[in-house]
């Protein structure tokens, strides 16, 4: 199980599955997951990926998804997990 | 000797980042000393999950964790204690999760599926049944999920029968082919049973 990793949250389960389906179109590697517990946001839908995907990934982001998608770094190397919301 | 952390006044999660710091020292005999119920639940949350013996003193309000690490309990009792695998078999009957819509049922599936390889103690067993066989096969969107599963000791069943109407029997990628008799025998010899 990743220790670290990036989950990508959205304003509405609808528009989790679009992004899904574009980053599955440009043949990506993420995940849908249920949104994490430490991000207590948004929809109940989620994009986990790794390092090596998020370029691919947030470039597969337009200007205009910048108010419907937060990104966060999940960090669960410690006992207690922590998310940090980072600016895309 | 043992050390004493004292954590009261300390907001959560300070307490319980403390007595880890002290853990990952080395230290032996350990006393965190809490004020309240929450931070002693997340102490002492921490120190089961590290399979450590512990023992709380309540003194004027406060709590006193005592606690030894690299307790003497040997790898099987620890594994007594913590069962990774429950008396649980789930049985998937179709491709999707609910009804209704199939695009959210798709992506149901997957966060069902992400969610089984988080937690534990997994269940024992997973039976794929009709739609269900198109999780185990190579265009599952769930096969990294059901292998971790699988790496972890669940039995990964598909009814055989299925696979065959489907015309998916050369396309198995995880897990073993079943028929009625062991499915049957697997559902009503568990202690609980849980449908998708």
């Amino acid at each position: 199980m990743e220790k670290l990793f990036y989950c990508l949250t959205f304003d509405s389960t609808h528009y989790a599955i679009k992004i899904e389906k574009r980053m599955k179109d440009a043949e990506l590697k993420g995940v849908i997951i249920p949104t994490p517990r430490e991000v207590s946001a948004s929809c109940g839908l989620s994009l986990k990926f790794l390092e090596e995907d998020k370029p691919g990934i947030i470039g597969l982001l337009e200007e205009a998804d910048r108010e419907r998608v937060t990104l966060y770094l999940i960090d669960r190397r410690e006992s207690t997990y922590q998310a940090e919301k980072l600016e895309w | 000797m043992s050390v004493e952390i004292d954590a009261r006044g300390l907001a959560c999660p300070k307490p319980v980042i403390l007595t880890k710091k002290e853990i990952d020292k080395g230290t032996k005999d350990i006393v965190t000393i809490v004020d309240n119920e929450i931070a002693k639940e997340n102490v002492t949350k921490l120190i089961s999950k590290m399979s450590f013996d512990f023992d709380v003193e309540v003194c004027e309000g406060d709590f006193f964790i005592h606690f030894t690490t690299g307790s003497e309990m040997g790898l099987e009792e620890q594994g007594a204690l913590k069962p990774e695998i429950e008396d649980l078999v789930i049985y998937v009957a179709s491709e999707r999760m609910g009804v209704g819509n199939d695009e959210l049922g798709d992506a149901l599936m997957k966060g069902y599926f992400y969610t089984l390889t988080e937690r534990t103690p997994y269940p024992k067993a997973i039976l794929f049944v009709n739609g269900g066989v198109k999780m185990t096969v190579a265009t599952s969107p769930v096969l990294d999920h059901l292998r971790a599963l699988e790496e972890k000791g669940v039995e990964i069943l598909s009814c055989g029968t299925c696979l065959d109407y489907y015309n998916m029997k050369d396309q198995l990628a995880v897990g073993g082919v079943t028929n009625m008799y062991t499915i049957l025998d697997t559902m009503n010899g568990a202690k609980k049973l849980a449908k998708v």
